[in-house]
């Protein structure tokens, strides 16, 4: 229990960086902010006053503090572009990413729990030896790359799959959206299935040499009871936190997928901001993003402690 | 000590060929792309003829829509890729090996304070903070490779810190403590010696981390920009010609998949060799 | 005569990076009913290996090269893995050194013993779990009922090899194959859990393979003696054949490092042996103080000193003058 309680106290602590962080972010990003206000037809007392009301002349601490306060009453600004509220659009998108992002996280853990389990099991065997060669692939190949490639051979070439978006126009039915998703979903899991199976294969490796192992075997269990009633729980425990710590690169590749396929979600709203030079957009983002990881991160670990019985009775 | 660990090189390498294909692909890369003025032609000569034509003798790997000689290009743009993956992850590196092991050797309030503040890092999506700060600097090699080292020396930091921690309590190291040497002595001549096989292969894949997260805001169109040759940026040109000219999306990335692959492979083998101890 | 168990020419080894590394160079004993059989050896003696091929329990990269292992007249070596699994942790089970990490650490110890105890016995849940309970309370773990529900890491080490011991009895197995089973334990503890062992072992009337480094040990509990070196036995005989008339200069040397109580045998280790040293000469020569030319030249042969207690050595028994 202290442990949890400590761990929310560091996962204020980090939100409070971000927030920081973020903060620096929109004040040493170029151009006046507002200038945005500004038509062509105000005087230059009026600017003034303009810079006074939004607050843009108040010490830079204090400015620091209106805007957390704003963003903890969930006001997130603005944008700049279209001057709706920040957070509306975010929400508003939010539901594509994790679609997206929430398919291809529960397929690659259904595809990478098998397969390393397997792969452990088997060392250096022949299926071990193509699945790794497809791992490093996996790990090493350029999200964009894949994606394009993706595109060319089965939207260009084969005309079987929509290249672009999450809907045909007009066509509002389920098998028309998982149809636009099945190349997101692919190009976002393959990265993240390798890795997890690189995490599984290993860790199944690590607890088959353990001594409960070789117990089980003195004790008469069949290798396939030791690999799924024993080693199947220690190796995938682990899982929970790689799964915390790599949210922020799956929410990289999630910027990356969007954009080539331009799935309507978070990530290619982001990079629309950044493009347009919207500030509190990208700001908005940003700090949204940081939150979900760390309450990702935190829920990964508070999980943990909750099921693994080693930690558990040490708090 | 030293020898040991050249013996244990030579021998892991021996064994494991494919490690040596990844030095030999990543020794070819940076020598050609090195000496790329070696190549007679000029990547920026463009030439309305020969638009898009298909890989042949006087041009192998074809060329561009502008008519220029895409294998110059991609030596050229493996020279940026690779410029990028090297430096940066010295500057990562750099950042992560102070903050490492001032964290985990001083400990307490300051380790606490840094960690959070790694963590702090590491819970931003550091991909579109990258997207966003290229897009307000100048564009240029030199601020992708500063962006990127600055956003990636976490992992390295936690990993030196940990390594710190545990050889604190080494005796030779709290014998040296006892006997009055500085901090800065001790964590350079007791600590840092000892976890330079963890940092080699850490920096090792961040190279390959660094080139493809180049490779990525180059392909956005920030980054490298053109007319600078760079394979994010000329995949980002190559879409527009999936159709006619598919090859130009192939050679791009394939180089990159071949470099980052290299690299990945060979940290991995690496860290193999120096467990082996 | 029919032994319980017999162990004949086990030869095992490792390989490694395709190098062999011969860890049992070739290994006869037998276990009778009802006794106490001892191994010593220091670490690295191949004696955890050869008993461990008992059950075929070797690492991946471990194999039985040679030999017979005659269970009840069966050769263990020639059955195929469900008659295997038949005989571990039913006919012949095992308690290791580190009770840690040998439990797995996310059951309890509850689950650990229901599942075996279902395993070898077709009972219900609820039977099961009344006998865990019996099985907790014969080794001595008090308040039997609650600790079923405990983790491996919740109980301290003398507790955890008891939990172990329960384990291998679960089953009334005819041998029981202890494998260092006090060397991580405190003194006080280590006497605790070889008196029980000693009292099931009567109890039961199993018997025990007793593997350890400490003579101490093997004197207080076994019948007879194997003295174990670089992956030969060197003498065999009666406790006290062994204790009382050594024969080999090692067996000799163990005895000396002993008595001041808890000191371990790695103390005396000069030098240690290279592959190419003892390949084909007596694997104590590079650290005896008799050897002979001889001694370098092939392994010595076994010589009985009587019919219980054998030697290989040259310079054997009364020669060696004290």
């Amino acid at each position: 229990m202290e442990k949890i309680l400590n761990r929310l106290f560091q996962t204020i602590l980090i939100l409070f960086i971000v927030s920081i962080l973020c903060f620096t972010l929109t004040k040493i990003a170029p151009g006046d902010p507002v200038l945005t206000y500004v038509e062509p037809n105000m005087s230059e007392e009026y600017i003034n006053q303009l810079r006074e009301d939004l607050g843009l002349t108040k010490p830079i601490a204090i400015q620091y503090i209106i805007w957390l306060k704003n963003i903890l009453h969930g006001n997130f600004g603005n944008s700049l572009i279209n001057n709706r509220p920040v957070l509306d659009q975010i929400l508003e998108r939010l539901p594509s990413t994790m679609l997206l992002m929430g398919t291809s996280l529960l397929l690659s853990v259904i595809l990478a729990i098998p397969i390393g389990l397997y792969t452990g099991k088997h060392k250096n065997g022949l299926v071990d030896k193509i699945i790794n060669i497809f791992s490093y692939i996996g790990i090493s190949i350029p999200t964009f790359w894949f994606a394009i490639i993706m595109i060319y051979l089965f939207s260009v070439y084969l005309h079987v799959l929509p290249s672009l978006g999450m809907r045909s126009d007009g066509i509002n039915t389920f098998s028309d959206l998982m149809k636009h998703l099945i190349m997101p979903t692919c190009v976002l899991t393959f990265t993240n299935v390798s890795q997890f199976t690189r995490y599984i294969r290993s860790s199944t490796i690590t607890e088959l040499s353990s001594d409960y192992v070789t117990v089980q075997r003195a004790y008469g269990m069949s290798e396939t009871g030791i690999l799924y009633r024993h080693v199947l729980k220690n190796a995938i425990l682990p899982m929970i936190t790689v799964l915390g710590m790599s949210l922020q690169g799956v929410v990289s590749g999630a910027i990356i997928t969007e954009q080539v396929f331009a799935w309507p979600g978070t990530g290619q709203l982001a990079v629309n901001a950044v493009m347009t030079f919207d500030y509190p957009l990208i700001m908005g983002i940003t700090m949204f993003t940081a939150l979900l990881i760390v309450i990702g991160n935190l829920l990964a670990d508070i999980l943990y402690v909750v099921i693994d019985p080693r930690i558990r009775s040490n708090g | 000590m030293r020898d040991n660990i050249m013996k244990n090189l030579k021998l892991g390498f021996k064994e494991d060929k494919l490690a040596v294909i990844g030095v030999i692909i990543i020794l070819i890369l940076t020598v050609t792309s090195a000496f790329a003025f070696l190549y007679p032609v000029d990547a920026n000569a463009i030439s309305v003829t020969s638009r898009l034509a298909k890989p042949s003798l006087i041009h192998p790997f074809g060329t561009d829509d502008m008519g220029r000689d895409y294998l110059a290009r991609c030596l050229y743009g493996g020279r940026a890729s690779l410029l990028v993956g090297f430096l940066s992850m010295i500057l990562s590196t750099m950042i992560g090996v102070i903050v490492g092991s001032i964290s985990g050797y001083m400990g307490g309030k300051i380790d606490a304070i840094l960690m959070r503040f790694v963590d702090a890092l590491m819970s931003l999506p550091t991909f579109l903070i990258m997207v966003v700060m290229n897009a307000y600097l100048k564009p240029g090699i030199k601020n992708v490779i500063i962006i990127i080292g600055l956003l990636t020396w976490m992992s390295i930091a936690r990993i030196v810190r940990g390594e710190t921690m545990s050889l604190k309590e080494r005796e030779y190291v709290v014998y040296s403590r006892i006997s009055g040497q500085s901090r800065l002595k001790i964590i350079l001549q007791h600590i840092l010696p000892n976890i330079m096989p963890t940092i080699i292969v850490t920096a090792t894949i961040n190279i390959a981390s660094a080139i493809l997260m180049e490779s990525a805001l180059s392909f956005f169109g920030l980054g490298i920009r053109p007319p600078t040759a760079s394979w994010g940026s000329m995949l980002n040109n190559a879409q527009g010609y999936m159709i006619k000219a598919p090859y130009l999306a192939i050679f791009p990335g394939v180089l990159i998949l071949l470099t980052v692959i290299s690299f990945n492979y060979l940290g991995e083998a690496l860290r193999k060799i120096f467990e082996h101890k | 005569m029919n032994h319980l168990l017999s162990v004949k020419d086990l030869e095992v080894s490792f390989y490694k990076e395709s190098k062999e590394i011969r860890a049992v160079k070739g290994v006869n004993f037998h276990i009778e009913e009802g006794e106490i059989y001892g191994i010593v050896g220091e670490s690295g003696s191949g004696k955890s290996v050869a008993t461990k091929s008992i059950l075929r329990l070797g690492p991946d990269n471990c194999k039985i090269k040679n030999g017979e292992i005659l269970f009840e007249g069966d050769n263990i070596l020639e059955k195929n893995n469900r008659e295997l699994r038949k005989i571990r942790g039913n006919e012949i089970s095992i308690i290791f050194q580190d009770s840690l990490t040998s439990l797995n650490p996310v059951y309890t110890i509850g689950d650990k013993l229901v599942e075996l105890i279902r395993r070898n016995q077709k009972i219900s849940k609820s039977d099961a779990k009344k006998r865990a309970i019996e099985l907790l309370d014969i080794v001595g773990i008090a308040d039997s009922k609650s600790h079923l529900k405990s983790y491996p890491h919740e109980l301290s080490g003398g507790m955890r090899q008891r939990v172990m011991i329960a384990m291998a009895i679960s089953s009334n197995p005819k041998i029981i194959i202890a494998d260092e089973p006090t060397t991580a334990l405190d003194v006080t503890i280590q006497k605790q859990i070889l008196y029980l062992l000693k009292d099931l072992q009567k109890k039961l009337h199993t018997s025990i393979i007793l593997i350890t480094h400490d003579l101490g040990v093997v004197a207080q509990m076994c019948s007879r003696i194997a003295v174990m070196c670089a992956g030969y036995i060197v003498e065999e005989g009666t406790t006290e054949d062994i204790f009382y008339h050594p024969s080999h200069p090692y067996t000799k040397a163990l005895i000396a490092s002993v008595p001041k109580a808890g000191r371990t045998l790695e103390r005396f280790i000069e030098k240690t042996i290279t592959e190419e040293e003892n390949e084909n000469l007596c694997p104590f020569f590079s650290r005896c103080s008799y050897a002979i030319e001889k001694c370098r030249l092939a392994l010595p042969d076994n010589y009985l000193e009587n019919d219980k207690h054998s030697v290989r050595c040259y310079v054997r028994g009364e020669k060696l003058g004290e």
